[in-house]
C-alpha cells in the first residue's frame, strides 16, 4: 500500500479558550518532503524540522515519503510550537513505525508539547486553558510536557500524563511502559501553604495609609497615594494583595489561565494562589496595558485580573494609556480587537495609583523644600483627567517615616489579622448584594447608593456640613457614601453613623488640597 | 441725538476711549467740571476746546462718539455694574491725585469707599513658591485684622493670595485690573471676584469695556496699585518682573517699600534681596509694617482671641487632647497617633469633625496644625 493516513488530537488557543485541532497526517510515495497546511504560523511550519530530528533521536525511522499534515479546522490560525508532539506521533502512526496498544483510542487522548531536536519535550504556554477546554469537550486524557504538570495539577476528573521525552510517549501509547499520571493536588492544600510576599507587619508607621489600605481592600475601592519620593508608596501597594480575601478556586483558574496564555508561569508554579500584582512602568503603551499585538494577547489589566494593578508615577503615563483604563475599570473586562483576532479578556482588578505631589516631588515635605511653582504643580496634576479620578474612591497622602520612628515603633498588625476583618466585610457585602450583579461596595451606582447607603440623621447633617464648608463636589459626595458604607461594614453595622462619614471624608482630602 | 441722553458712565467711557493724555483730560475736566459738561461743551464747540485739543483729537472725539452712540454699551455698563469716577469728583481716591500723571477717569465695580482708610499694596510674581504664597496669605490676613485694606493686581500667584488673605480677615480689598472690567481675567479667579465684591471690595480699571488684557497695560496699571496705597509691600519677585515696575512707581510716588526677605537661594526672590541691599524696609510679619507705618494701636487682635476661647468650650475630651498635642506645632499623622493614643480610624474621624469646626487644618504631606 502506498498511501498512509493517521489522526491525532490536540488543542489550539483563541483568546482564553482552547479549541480542538485534529492533526491529520497523509503520506504518499514521491519526492520525500513534508508540508504543513491549515493556516500554520511560522513556528508551526518549522515544526517539521524539529519533528524529523526528534523522531530519529528517539530511535525510530523517518520513511522517505511525501507527507502532508493538515491541522483541522483549516480556517482557524494555528500558532506556537505545541503541535510538535501530535505531529510526531501522527507521522509515526501513519508510517507504521508505532502501533498503538489496542486499548488506547487516539481520538480520546489530547497531546501538546514542543519537541527539541534531541527528543526532549519542552514546556509551552497556555497549557491550563487547553486542558480546561479539553475537559469541556469531553476528553479525559491528556499528554503534556512535564514542565507544565503543576499548572494543571488541581484539575479534577482528568488523567494528566506528564512526559519528559518523545520516547516515553511512544512507549506509553504502545502500551509497553505507562507514564505515571499526575497526582491531583487539592486547591485547599495549595492555599493553606501560602504566605504573601510583603506582610503588613513589615510596614512601620504609616497608620493612615494602613487604615486606608484596609478600607480599600474591604470594599474593593480603587486607591490613590500621593507622597514624596521614598515614603513607601510602592511597599504599601505590594502589601495590598496580602490583605485581600484569599483567591477562590474559580478566581485562581481565571487568573492562572490568563498568565498561562502569556507564558508568565514558571515551570514549578502550579495554580496561582497569590493575587497577582502588576506594576507596569510608566512608559507602557496602550497595547501593553490593555492587550493587543497581532495576536490580541492580554495586557497588564488582564494579568492583574483578581489582583492589583499598581501604576507608579501616574501623571507620567501617557494620556492615551490612562484613558484606555476607563473601560476595564468600569466593566471588568476588555475587548481587544485586531484585524485577524478578537478576544475578550477578564480584567477586574483593584487600581492602586501612586504619584508625587509635584514635579520635584517634595511639595509639603517636612524634610526638603519644594522648588515648584503653583503653575508647574497645576500642570502636573492636570495630566490626570477627571473621569479617571472619578473612578478612584480613596485618596490618601503618605509622608516619609522618620528613621527614629522606624526603630521605635511598636510591631504592627500582620496581614493575616487584617485579612480576616476584610474577608468578614466582603462576606457581608456578598450577602447584601445577593441576586444583583454587584459584588462589593465600590461597584455601587447612584441608585445603589441611595438604596444601600442609609445614613442616620446625625451623619446626614455632618455630610451636608462638610460638603459646604469643605467645598466638595457632587462626585466626592457619592464616593464618601460608598467608602462610609465599607467602613460601616468593617464594624458590621447596617446603618452608616457619624464617625463612618467623618472618616470617609478624610479619604477625599486631596480633592481640596490638590484638585481644587 | 444730544449728549444729555447718555449716562455719566457712558460719557466717561467715550472720553477714556479717545486716548487723550491724562494731563490734558484732567485740564478738560477741571475746566468743565464733569463728563456731561465736557460733552456739552464739545457739541457746542465752546471756547476751551479749540486751543486745548488739536485737530486729530477733535476728530477722534467725533469718531468715537459715533461709534459709542449705537454700540449698546449703556446696557452692558449697567449689566456689569460699572461706575465711573473722574479726578474732579469728590469720591475720587485722595491718595492717587498726588502721583505723577494720575488717571483722569477710573472705572470700578463695587464700593469705592474700600479705598479710604489705611491701604497697602501687596505685590509679587505670578510665579511664586508655596512658602511665599502661604506667607502672603498670612500677612495679608493679619493686616486685614488690623484694619488695613490690601490693594493688589488680581493676577495669579502672590496677588491672588494677597486678596484671599485680606478677605480671610474683616477688611475689604481692592483689585486693579489691566483690562476692561467686563473680562473675567484671570479666568480662574471668577469666584474670587465675586467674593471681593460681596465683601465690600472694589475692582478698578482705567480701561474701557472690551479692552483686552494686553502686555503693555500691566506696567501702566501698576502705577495705580502703588498710587492707591500708603506703602508698597513686595512679597516675592524676580529682578525682571512686573512687580519691579510697581516698586519703581512707588519710589516716584514717594511711597515706602517693604520687602519680605524670602529664600535667599531661590531665583524667585532675587528682586527681594537686591531691594533689601539698596535700603528697602525689611519686615517679617504684619506687626513690623504696622509699627513702621505708625498704625499700631491697642485695640487690634482683640476680636481674634475671643473667637478661639468660645469655640474651645464646646470641645469633647478627645478633641481637647488632639488640640493640645497640636499646640506646639504641626504634626504628622503618625506622630499624632502616638501622642493621642487613638487608633487611625478614630483619629481620622475626629480630625474631620475638628476641620469642619474650623479648629484644625490639614496641610500637604498629611500634616495637621491648629488653624490660625
Amino acid at each position: 500500500m502506498n498511501e498512509i493516513m493517521a489522526k491525532t488530537l490536540s488543542f489550539g488557543i483563541n483568546g482564553v479558550n482552547g479549541f480542538p485541532v485534529t492533526v491529520e497526517v497523509f503520506g504518499i510515495n514521491g519526492i520525500p518532503g513534508m508540508e504543513i497546511i491549515g493556516l500554520p504560523d511560522t513556528s508551526v511550519r518549522e515544526s517539521k524540522d524539529r519533528v524529523n530530528a526528534a523522531i530519529i533521536n528517539s530511535g525510530r525511522q523517518m520513511q522517505p515519503r511525501r507527507i502532508t499534515i493538515n491541522l483541522a479546522p483549516a480556517d482557524t490560525k494555528k500558532e506556537g510550537p505545541s503541535f510538535d508532539l501530535p505531529i510526531a506521533i501522527g507521522i509515526l502512526l501513519a508510517s507504521g513505525e508505532m502501533v498503538p496498544d489496542p486499548g488506547i483510542r487516539m481520538d480520546e487522548i489530547a497531546m501538546f508539547g514542543e519537541l527539541s531536536l534531541d527528543g526532549l519535550i519542552q514546556p509551552i504556554s497556555g497549557v491550563l486553558p487547553m486542558v480546561i477546554s479539553a475537559k469541556e469537550y469531553g476528553i479525559r486524557k491528556v499528554i503534556i510536557p512535564a514542565g507544565n504538570a503543576k499548572e494543571v495539577a488541581c484539575i479534577e476528573e482528568m488523567e494528566v500524563f506528564p512526559a519528559q521525552r518523545l520516547e516515553e510517549v511512544i512507549l506509553h501509547l504502545e502500551g509497553k511502559k505507562t507514564i505515571q499520571p499526575q497526582k491531583t493536588i487539592s486547591y485547599d492544600h495549595l492555599i493553606r501553604d501560602f504566605h504573601c510576599s510583603v506582610n503588613m507587619s513589615q510596614i512601620r508607621g504609616q497608620q493612615a495609609a494602613r487604615r486606608a489600605l484596609e478600607v480599600a481592600a474591604a470594599g474593593g475601592h480603587n486607591l490613590m497615594m500621593v507622597g514624596v519620593p521614598g515614603s513607601g508608596k510602592t511597599m504599601l501597594a505590594r502589601a495590598l494583595p496580602g490583605i485581600l480575601p484569599p483567591l477562590s478556586f474559580s478566581e485562581s483558574l481565571e487568573t492562572t489561565r490568563l498568565h498561562s496564555i502569556c507564558g508568565r508561569l514558571s515551570a514549578d508554579s502550579g495554580l496561582m494562589v497569590e493575587r497577582p500584582f502588576c506594576a507596569p512602568h510608566h512608559s507602557a503603551s496602550v497595547a501593553s496595558l490593555i492587550g493587543g499585538g497581532p495576536d490580541a494577547t492580554p495586557g497588564e489589566v488582564s494579568l492583574a485580573h483578581n489582583g492589583v494593578l499598581f501604576l507608579d508615577e501616574l501623571p507620567e503615563f501617557s494620556r492615551a494609556s490612562l484613558e484606555a483604563l476607563r473601560q476595564p475599570l468600569e466593566d471588568g473586562f476588555v475587548t481587544v480587537s485586531r484585524v485577524r483576532r478578537q478576544a475578550v479578556y477578564q480584567s477586574s482588578f483593584m487600581l492602586v495609583a501612586a504619584m508625587n505631589p509635584c514635579p520635584c516631588g517634595y511639595f509639603g515635605s517636612s524634610r526638603k523644600n519644594c522648588r515648584c511653582t503653583t503653575q508647574e504643580i497645576r500642570r502636573y496634576l492636570d495630566r490626570i483627567s477627571g473621569p479617571l479620578l472619578d473612578r478612584i474612591d480613596i485618596q490618601i497622602e503618605v509622608d516619609a517615616v522618620p528613621v527614629q520612628e522606624i526603630r521605635n515603633s511598636r510591631p504592627a498588625e500582620s496581614s493575616e489579622t487584617i485579612c480576616l476583618r476584610v474577608t468578614e466585610a466582603r462576606k457581608l457585602q456578598l450577602n447584601r448584594y445577593r441576586g444583583t450583579s454587584i459584588h462589593c461596595n465600590s461597584q455601587l451606582d447612584g441608585k445603589g447608593i441611595r438604596q444601600y447607603c442609609i445614613l442616620d440623621p446625625e451623619a446626614e447633617m455632618l455630610l451636608h456640613n462638610a460638603v459646604e464648608t469643605m467645598n466638595m463636589s457632587m462626585r466626592a459626595y457619592n464616593r464618601i457614601l460608598k467608602v462610609a458604607r465599607t467602613i460601616a461594614d468593617l464594624e458590621k453595622q447596617e446603618k452608616i453613623r457619624v464617625h463612618h462619614i467623618a472618616e470617609a471624608i478624610q479619604y477625599r482630602e486631596l480633592d481640596q488640597k490638590y484638585w481644587r | 441725538m444730544g449728549t444729555n441722553d447718555f449716562s455719566t458712565e457712558l460719557l466717561s467711557m467715550w472720553l477714556a476711549s479717545t486716548g487723550i493724555q491724562p494731563d490734558k483730560m484732567r485740564l478738560l475736566l477741571e475746566q468743565f467740571g464733569s463728563p456731561e459738561a465736557v460733552a456739552e461743551g464739545w457739541q457746542q464747540q465752546r471756547e476751551p476746546f479749540l486751543p486745548l485739543l488739536n485737530e486729530r483729537e477733535l476728530s477722534l472725539l467725533k469718531r468715537r462718539f459715533d461709534e459709542i452712540k449705537n454700540s449698546g454699551w449703556d446696557a452692558r455698563i449697567r449689566q456689569f455694574g460699572i461706575h465711573a469716577v473722574t479726578i474732579v469728583d469728590e469720591d475720587y481716591p485722595e491718595r492717587i491725585k498726588n502721583i505723577p500723571a494720575p488717571p483722569a477717569i477710573l472705572f470700578y465695580q463695587g464700593d469705592l469707599s474700600a479705598l479710604t482708610g489705611k491701604c497697602l499694596a501687596m505685590v509679587g510674581s505670578r510665579r511664586a513658591s508655596y512658602a511665599g504664597l502661604q506667607a502672603t496669605e498670612k500677612i495679608a490676613c493679619d493686616l486685614s485684622h488690623a484694619g488695613v485694606r490690601i490693594v493688589s493686581g488680581f493676577a495669579y500667584g502672590i496677588d491672588t493670595s494677597a486678596h484671599k488673605g485680606c478677605l480671610n480677615g474683616p477688611s475689604p480689598t481692592a483689585a486693579v485690573l489691566g483690562c476692561g472690567l467686563n473680562f473675567n481675567y484671570p479666568a480662574e479667579n471668577a469666584d474670587l471676584k465675586k467674593k471681593v465684591l460681596d465683601r465690600g471690595g472694589v475692582m478698578i480699571s482705567e480701561y474701557i469695556l472690551d479692552e483686552k488684557p494686553l502686555g503693555p497695560h500691566f506696567p501702566v496699571r501698576n502705577r495705580i496699585i502703588s498710587g492707591l496705597s500708603d506703602a508698597v509691600v513686595l512679597m516675592e519677585a524676580q529682578i525682571h518682573s512686573g512687580s519691579m515696575t510697581t516698586v519703581n512707581h512707588a519710589a516716584e510716588q514717594n511711597r515706602d517699600v517693604f520687602v519680605y526677605p524670602g529664600d535667599p537661594q531661590s531665583e524667585l526672590c532675587s528682586a527681594n534681596h537686591l531691594l533689601l541691599r539698596e535700603g528697602a524696609i525689611y519686615f517679617t510679619k504684619a506687626e513690623d509694617i504696622l509699627e513702621d507705618m505708625k498704625w499700631l494701636d491697642n485695640k487690634r487682635n482683640v476680636g481674634q482671641n475671643i473667637d478661639c476661647s468660645t469655640a474651645e468650650a464646646n470641645l469633647t475630651e478627645t478633641e481637647k487632647r488632639i488640640l493640645s498635642a497640636l499646640r506646639p506645632g504641626a504634626l504628622g499623622f503618625d506622630q499624632l497617633v502616638d501622642k493621642t493614643g487613638l487608633d487611625a480610624a478614630g483619629l481620622l474621624s475626629h480630625l474631620t469633625m475638628m476641620q469642619i469646626k474650623g479648629l484644625v487644618e490639614s496641610m500637604p504631606g498629611k500634616f495637621y496644625q491648629v488653624k490660625q
